[in-house]
Parts: C-alpha cells; sequence; structure tokens
C-alpha cells in the first residue's frame, strides 16, 4: 500500500502528503509504522507462553476477551538483546494486517510523528538485497535521527504466516474470552499429538 | 629465583625448556648410543680381519705344506726310476779307458784339469756329451719316464769326495748340459758340505737347492760300484714351482680390497709379488713410508717364528701410483723348507670401510639432530615470546595502571578490558573497585568541606562565649579589688575605732561608703550571674535550635518519603495519559479528516504528560539529593550538639560559682546595714564596734577568699571556652587537612 504511495514520486502532491507514524525504539535504535495498521497501543500484559510455538512468538495475551499472538520484533529483526529486557517502558503495538490481529513487543514507543512523504528515502540496494529486509519501507531523517520505516505486512515471511494461522486458529480470535479459551484449551489438546508428530 | 622473574620471562622460559629438554635429551642419547656402536663395530671388524688375515696366511702356509710333502714324496719315487733305469741298463761301473776333464768347482768357479776313469752305465759311456742332441743314457731316458724332472749322474773325483757332474739333463742358459762343474766336499765358508757329507755317509740327501735358475726339491743318493765303493752320486730334481696353480692359488688371495698375499725368502726377494709384477725384485733395502728397513724387520721376525706359528707388523706403506700412504697390517709366517716367508696384509682403512660409513651416518645424524634442537629451540623461543607477550599484556597493563593510580591518585583512569577470559574479569572488577573509591572520596570531600563549615560555626561561638568568660573575669576581678579595698577600709576601721568614737559622722560617712560599693559589688556578682546565664541560655538555644533541626530534617526526610510515594503515583499516571494520548492520535488517525482536530487535542495531552512525566523524574531526583542531604546534616547538627554540651556544662559551674559569690555579698551587704543602723550607737557602742570592726575585717577577708575563688572559677571557665575553641579549631584543622588530602585524589575528570 505504502510502497505505491513511494514508487509514485513524479506526483508532487504525493511528495508532499503529510504521513502519520508511530515511533518506537527497539535498543537504541529508531523504527515507525504507518499509523493506519495500528489497533492500539498497550503496556505489556502477561504474556501466556504457548507450548510448541515458534521461536519469534512470544506468546499470547488476552486483549479484552480477544486471545491476540505476541511477537518480540527484536528477535525478529535480529537486533541485539538488550541487559535490560523488561522495562516499565516496554510496550505492545497491536497491528491489524490484512485482518489479523498481532501484538509486536517494542522497547518503548515514543511519539507520533508527522512527515511528508518525500523526506523518505528508499534503503540502500545492499540492504534490501537479502530476502528478509524487504520489509523495509524506507529511511527517514528526523531530527538528526535515522529512523527506520518498517512495513509490518512483510515483517513475517509465509512459514510464519502459516504457523500463526495455526495459532490463530488453535486460540481463535474472536467470541467471549471464558468459552473460547476453553474451547482453544480442548482444541489444544486435541492437536497437539499430531502437531508433536510433525515435530 | 623464578619468583623474581616477571611474568613474560616467566612463561617463556617454561615453555621453552619444555619443547627443549627432550629434543637435547634425544640428541645426546643418540650421540653416546652411535659412539658405543662405532666402538663395536670397529672392534668386530678388527677382530674379523685380523681372523681373516691369520687364516689366509695359514692357507698358503698350508698350500706350501702339502706341495712340499707331495713333492717329496714324488722325488722318492723318481730316484726310485732313475735308479730302475740305471739298473736295467747293467749298472754304473768304472771303465779302464781314461778321461780327462776341467773341471769347474761349482762355488768359486776354480779351473782344476783331472784325468778320471770313464764312468760306464752297463758298457755304454756316458761320454762328455754337452750337445741336446745327442743322447745320454739314463738322464735323458729318466726326463722321457717323468716329465719336468731333472736328474745328474755324478762321478766322485777323489778319495775326499769331490763330485763332477758327468751327465745331466739340466740345460745351461746357452743351451749346452750342464755337466763339468763340480760339488765340493769342503764348501768355502770351511764346512763340509751337507750334500757331499750325506751321500758318502751312505744315505740319501733331500733338500732344496738352486739349481742353474730355479729352486729345486733335489734328492741325492750314492752310486756304488760291485765292490760297495762310492764311485758317484744320482741326482734327481724337481723345481718348486712345479705347478702354475700353486703359484696361481696364492696369486688369487683377495683380503678387503686391495690386500694380497706375497712371498718372499730370507734374503729379501720378491718369489711371489702382488699379481706377479715384481717377482725376482731385491727389495732387501726397501723403506716403508717412514723411513724403516721395514723388509728386514719383517724377515728377521718371520724367520724367528716355528713352523704354524703366526706374527704380525704394520707398517705405512704407499703403493705405485697411490697418492696417500696407507697404514698396513700383515701377517706373517715363515715356511722352513723352502725358506719361504708368507705374508698377508691389508690397509687398516679398508679393513675399517665398514665402520667408517657408520661413523660417518652417525655424525650426519648427531649434526642434523643438533641442528634440529637449535632450530626448535629458537622456533619455541620465537613462539614462547609472543604467546608469552599476549598473555602477560594485560596483567602488566593492569598492573601498570593501578601503579600509576596509586602514584598519581588519579581515579579517573581506567583498566582496559581486552578479554572475556579470566584476566579480562580481573580488570573489570579492579574497574568496579576504582569506581567505588571514586565514590567514596567525593562523599569524604564533601562531608569534610561541611563539617569544615559546622566546625568553623561552632568555633566562632565558642570565641563568643570565651569573650563573654573573659568579661565576668574581669569583673570577678574588680570585684576583688573592691573586697580588698572594703579590708582595708574595715582594718583602717577598727583601727582607727578610738578615732572613729571622736569622729563618729565622718565614720558614718565612711559606712555610706562603704554601703556603696557594697551595693557596687552585688550589681556587679549580678550582672555576672546574668552573664552566666546568659551564656547557658545561648547554649540551651544552640542545643534547641540544634534538636528542633534535627526534627525538622525528620520531617524533611518522611515528607520526602510521602512526596516519592506521590510522585510515583503521578508517574503512573503520565504514563498512562501519555499511553492514551498515543491511542487517541491513532483513533484520530483512523477517523481521517474528521480526527483532524482530536488529533490535535490527543498530541497536547501527549505533550503535557510527557511534560509531567519529566517533572515527576526532576522532583525525584531533587528529593533523593535532599534525603542525601539531610542525613549529612544529621550527623553534622550531632557534633555541634555534643559541643554545645561541653559550652553549657563550663557555663553551668561558672554560674553556680557566681552564685555562690552571691550569696557572701548579700550576707555582707545585710552586714553593713546593719553597720550603718548601728553606728548610730556607735558612740556608745564603741567597743561593740571595735568588735564589730574585727569581726567585718575577718569576713573582708572570708570574702577576698571567696572572690579569689569565683576568679579562679571564672578563669576555668575561660579555659574551658579556650578549649572549646581550641577543639573546635584542631576540628576546622583536621578536616581541612582531610579536604586537602582528598582533593589530591583526583575523582573527577
Amino acid at each position: 500500500m505504502k510502497k505505491q504511495q513511494l514508487s509514485s514520486v513524479s506526483n508532487q502532491a504525493e511528495k508532499n502528503k503529510i504521513l502519520q507514524l508511530v515511533g518506537f525504539i527497539i535498543g537504541k535504535d529508531r523504527f515507525a509504522l504507518d499509523i493506519l495498521m495500528v489497533q492500539e497501543i498497550i503496556r505489556s500484559p502477561v504474556i501466556t507462553n504457548l507450548p510448541n510455538s515458534p521461536v519469534f512468538i512470544e506468546g499470547v495475551i488476552n486483549l479484552r476477551g480477544n486471545i491476540i499472538p505476541v511477537i518480540e520484533l527484536r528477535k525478529k529483526l535480529n537486533l541485539p538483546d538488550s541487559k535490560d529486557k523488561k522495562t516499565a517502558d516496554s510496550r505492545i503495538i497491536i497491528v491489524n494486517v490484512d485482518n489479523r490481529v498481532t501484538g509486536f513487543i517494542v522497547d518503548s514507543v515514543s511519539e507520533i510523528l508527522k512527515i511528508q512523504a518525500g523526506t523518505i528515502e528508499q534503503p540502500p540496494d545492499i540492504v534490501t538485497a537479502g530476502m528478509d529486509s524487504q520489509y523495509i519501507e524506507g529511511v527517514c531523517d528526523i531530527q538528526g535521527d535515522l529512523v527506520i520505516l518498517l512495513d509490518f505486512s512483510k515483517i513475517l515471511r509465509v512459514d510464519e504466516i502459516k504457523k500463526l494461522k495455526t495459532i490463530s486458529k488453535t486460540t481463535g480470535n474472536e467470541g467471549s474470552l471464558k468459552a473460547e479459551s476453553q474451547r482453544s484449551k480442548a482444541r489444544e489438546r486435541l492437536q497437539c499429538p499430531p502437531c508433536i508428530n510433525d515435530c | 629465583m623464578l619468583k623474581n622473574l616477571n611474568l613474560r620471562l616467566k612463561l617463556m622460559i617454561i615453555g621453552s625448556l619444555l619443547s627443549i629438554v627432550p629434543l637435547v635429551t634425544i640428541t645426546v642419547i643418540d650421540i653416546v648410543e652411535n659412539r658405543q656402536l662405532i666402538k663395536v663395530a670397529k672392534d668386530n671388524s678388527n677382530r674379523l680381519s685380523f681372523e681373516e688375515l691369520n687364516n689366509k696366511a695359514k692357507m698358503v702356509y698350508d698350500i706350501a705344506d702339502t706341495q712340499h710333502e707331495l713333492l717329496v714324496q714324488t722325488l722318492e719315487s723318481y730316484l726310485k726310476v732313475a735308479q730302475e733305469v740305471a739298473s736295467n741298463n747293467g749298472g754304473i761301473s768304472t771303465g779302464t779307458r781314461t778321461v780327462y776333464w776341467d773341471t769347474v768347482n761349482q762355488y768359486t768357479k776354480q779351473i782344476t784339469p783331472v784325468k778320471l776313469p770313464a764312468l760306464l752305465n752297463g758298457d755304454t759311456w756316458f761320454g762328455q756329451t754337452t750337445r741336446m742332441d745327442k743322447n745320454v743314457p739314463i738322464v735323458d731316458k729318466v726326463q722321457s719316464l717323468c716329465n719336468g724332472i731333472t736328474s745328474t749322474v755324478f762321478q766322485r773325483m777323489n778319495k775326499s769326495g769331490d763330485m763332477l757332474r758327468v751327465a745331466t739333463n739340466v740345460v745351461k742358459k746357452d743351451g749346452t748340459r750342464a755337466i763339468g762343474t763340480y760339488i765340493p766336499q769342503i764348501n768355502p765358508d770351511g764346512k763340509p758340505n751337507p750334500v757331499i757329507a750325506t751321500v758318502l755317509a751312505g744315505k740319501t740327501y733331500t733338500g732344496r737347492a738352486f739349481v742353474v735358475n730355479a729352486w729345486y726339491i733335489t734328492a741325492y743318493t750314492p752310486i756304488y760300484d760291485a765292490k760297495r765303493q762310492i764311485i758317484g752320486t744320482l741326482y734327481v730334481g724337481i723345481p718348486i714351482e712345479a705347478t702354475q696353480k700353486l703359484r696361481q692359488d696364492i696369486l688369487d688371495i683377495k683380503v678387503c680390497k686391495t690386500g694380497y698375499a706375497y712371498v718372499l725368502n730370507s734374503k729379501g726377494e720378491y718369489l711371489i709379488s702382488q699379481d706377479g709384477k715384481r717377482d725376482g725384485e731385491n727389495i732387501w733395502d726397501a723403506k716403508d713410508a717412514s723411513g724403516n728397513y721395514f723388509i728386514q724387520n719383517l724377515v728377521k721376525k718371520a724367520t724367528a717364528l716355528k713352523p704354524g706359528e703366526i706374527d704380525s707388523i704394520s707398517y705405512p706403506w704407499k703403493n705405485q701410483g697411490e697418492t696417500k700412504t696407507r697404514l698396513k697390517n700383515s701377517k706373517l709366517m715363515y715356511f722352513a723348507p723352502w725358506d719361504w716367508v708368507i705374508g698377508v696384509g691389508a690397509y687398516k682403512d679398508e679393513v675399517l670401510a665398514g665402520t667408517r660409513h657408520i661413523e660417518e651416518s652417525a655424525s650426519q645424524g648427531a649434526l642434523i639432530l643438533t641442528l634440529v634442537t637449535i632450530i626448535a629451540f629458537a622456533a619455541s623461543l620465537f613462539t614462547w615470546f609472543f604467546v608469552s607477550g599476549t598473555i602477560a599484556r594485560p596483567i602488566v597493563n593492569a598492573s601498570e595502571i593501578v601503579h600509576k593510580i596509586a602514584a598519581e591518585r588519579d581515579f579517573t583512569l581506567t583498566v582496559p578490558v581486552e578479554s572475556r577470559d579470566e584476566i579480562g574479569r580481573m580488570a573489570n572488577e579492579l574497574n568496579s573497585l576504582i569506581e567505588q573509591l571514586k565514590t567514596a572520596f567525593r562523599v569524604v570531600d564533601k562531608s569534610a568541606v561541611n563539617v569544615e563549615e559546622h566546625a568553623a560555626d561552632v568555633s566562632k561561638r565558642a570565641t563568643a562565649n570565651r569573650e563573654r568568660a573573659g568579661m565576668q573575669q574581669e569583673r570577678a576581678k574588680s570585684m576583688q579589688e573592691t573586697i580588698k579595698e572594703m579590708g582595708t577600709t574595715a582594718g583602717e576601721v577598727a583601727q582607727f575605732s578610738n578615732a572613729q568614737k571622736e569622729s563618729a559622722s565622718s565614720s558614718g560617712e565612711n559606712v555610706d561608703v562603704l554601703v556603696n560599693s557594697m551595693g557596687k559589688m552585688n550589681q556587679s556578682t549580678q550582672k555576672s550571674t546574668e552573664y552566666g546565664q546568659q551564656v547557658l541560655e545561648a547554649a540551651k538555644e544552640g542545643a534547641n535550635a540544634v534538636a528542633e533541626t534535627v526534627k525538622g530534617m525528620q520531617n524533611i526526610a518522611e515528607s520526602s518519603d510521602q512526596i516519592t510515594e506521590i510522585i510515583a503515583v503521578i508517574t503512573e499516571i503520565a504514563e498512562k495519559t501519555d499511553l492514551l494520548a498515543l491511542n487517541a492520535a491513532i483513533e484520530a488517525a483512523r477517523a481521517g479528516e474528521h480526527g483532524k482536530g482530536f488529533a490535535v487535542v490527543a498530541d497536547e495531552v501527549g505533550k503535557l504528560a510527557q511534560r509531567s512525566s519529566e517533572a515527576a523524574k526532576e522532583i525525584t531526583k531533587h528529593i533523593r539529593d535532599s534525603v542525601a542531604r539531610v542525613k549529612e546534616g544529621t550527623r553534622l547538627t550531632d557534633d555541634s550538639r555534643l559541643a554545645l554540651e561541653k559550652i553549657m556544662e563550663g557555663g553551668q559551674t561558672n554560674v553556680e560559682a557566681i552564685a555562690e559569690i552571691s550569696k557572701a555579698v548579700a550576707a555582707m551587704v545585710s552586714d553593713t546595714h546593719r553597720i550603718g543602723d548601728e553606728m548610730k550607737d556607735v558612740i556608745n557602742r564603741s567597743d561593740e564596734m571595735e568588735k564589730l570592726t574585727s569581726l567585718q575585717a575577718g569576713r573582708s577577708k572570708n570574702l577576698v577568699e571567696l572572690s579569689e575563688s569565683s576568679a579562679d572559677v571564672a578563669a576555668k571557665t575561660v579555659e574551658g571556652a579556650g578549649a572549646v575553641v581550641d577543639i573546635t579549631g584542631e576540628l576546622q584543622h583536621l578536616s581541612r587537612a582531610l579536604t586537602e588530602e582528598v582533593k589530591i585524589f583526583k575523582h573527577e575528570a
């Protein structure tokens, strides 16, 4: 979606268009994502570990009755581990990508950035050369700091999305919490043995 | 010793030793073993070569011995053949014909003409035949029967027994038969000829003899006539080297590479030389490479040997066509029947050729090992130089930094951390230790400055106290003087009581003066009491102030705790607000154009939340600072409280003393008043007056004593105050010194 906007840079009006981004920090690095992808930002609640889940999935949380998988963005982006992992500033950004609600753990959410679309620069080719880094949408200079724009719709690979779907199926995404969680537990029990065999 | 070396050297020495000691040991063992091996090899090859030489010598000797035996037997049978031939033809006898001979002595070559009866074989005269083509009886027949042997018929020339060759098949060099020579009965040396002697004795002589041109084994047997008279001699001879085989066998003998067997006779003539090249040469006077007549030596040694005995000789020898002189070992034997000196010789270096190979390879091996050892030593030194450097450098760096910190007292330095191993951890620990020290010094510095300030304050107050006490002392002194004056006055009163009687009015005046001065004194004591009280009050006020300060500080601490709690709540609220603002902004963005106004509000709320969060953080920091200061203040006020307590103690004693003075003065005042009252009756009661005045004098003395003690007390107070000033001064001095000491340490960049 955004890519299309960026590709048609010839259009002056597009260039001047103000974009709103949600800026967040992991370690010392600053990142941003389009505000329209964000459903909500919450403080990190209790994260329930999911047995037999992929490495990058931290667990699931209960957001007002909805069970949402949570991903540690630091691990996903292969950023170095910081010493103080869980701080009071730690946040979960709830993102809605193609109607799939997923939480991403970040170190802190800094602010809402308003920038002109023209100030976003393409990342260097050497960065985007690998398959994995296609989710870097652009780089933007904000008051001397470099902010990396991420496209969350590309952040997960196909196989990872498949795994996430399995979890979504397992845990469910709508319905009342109590009934759903009971049902999901029942499903887990039913589905675990074949899963173990698969693994 | 190893302890005193530095770490790097230690590592280098240990590492190099570990790699070098085994190599050196192997090299030494190898060299020693090789030496032993070479010695054994040398001994063995020497022994083997000796045995071989012995065997070869013995072999030659045995060949000669066998040959000799064989020859003798053959000769005997040939002799019989010759005798048989003679008897077949009719025996040998002397005829009647006379034959003339020019006989030649075979030794002296002296010619003697002789007339002899012709010697016959059967009826045939032997004839004086020198020509080979003419047949001669017996000798030619014998030669045809026994190939290669010589035979001769001798005729007895005279009674003494000289034997003349009359028929022979021995050929002279000119191709004629060797007749006409005779063997004299007496040799030129004067001894009887052994051949003649044996034959004349009727026996057969066998032995070696040189005939014409070669050595022969010969046999001589007597010829008898019919009367059994010896009329001649029959000779048969076989050349010693009858078969070339014997000679070839000896020539074929090879020892080692170039060693060979040779045969000399006792005159030093070469009979069988190497490859037969020098046969017949006389080498009697040959010298070896060092100039000795070694052949003479050799022959002398050999001829002294018994049959079958072996001797050895060694001499330096240079063969023809060779450039180097080599030591030659020879084994000697002597075969007497043939006068053969048999020698078998070999060069020593050839004997030891195999050993030399071993020696060469051993020395090469030792050289290679030594080279390897040296290279390994150098390599290990090189390697350990770097390895030890890598290990020791961080430690050395750390120790240098610590030394620098100790020397320069600079806590801003840090030890570089280069690795994560034990050394790196040590460097980390050192850094944290330095950090701790730095922090501690900062605190000490600050406290010392504070203590100095407070001590200055206390000192100021103590100085003021001392001044007051000084004033009090002065007053006590003036009081004392007044009392003394009063005592004097009372003395005067007593002294002049009689005059007083007369001058009652003037006395009354005097009493008034006394009363006045009493009043003054009373006043001054009251004042000094007042001052004492003031000091006490001031001290108490100080104590109170200190106590209040402590209380206030506690209050501050309590309220700061409360504030901290409140601020935590505020921070929490601010964070939540911030989050709320973020979410509001997201919602506003999603609302699009409609949400723009709301977005502005959300932004503002967010900013507000951030500002309040920052303010809360600031306040928390300030509160933390103030709590720390309060703690320090509490400690300092405690110190000043102690100082004030001391001052109060001194002031209390002072006041008590003054109160005592005051009491005494009051008593005096009442007495004086009574004096005043009774002055009116003084004229009437002069005696009483006298008594009273003397009493007065006594009391004034007491008073003087009391005032003196008061002065003492005041002086003590001054002293006490001085001590306080001194203490505080010292405290100030100490804290200043501490501050300076701390300042030496550089703990702030």
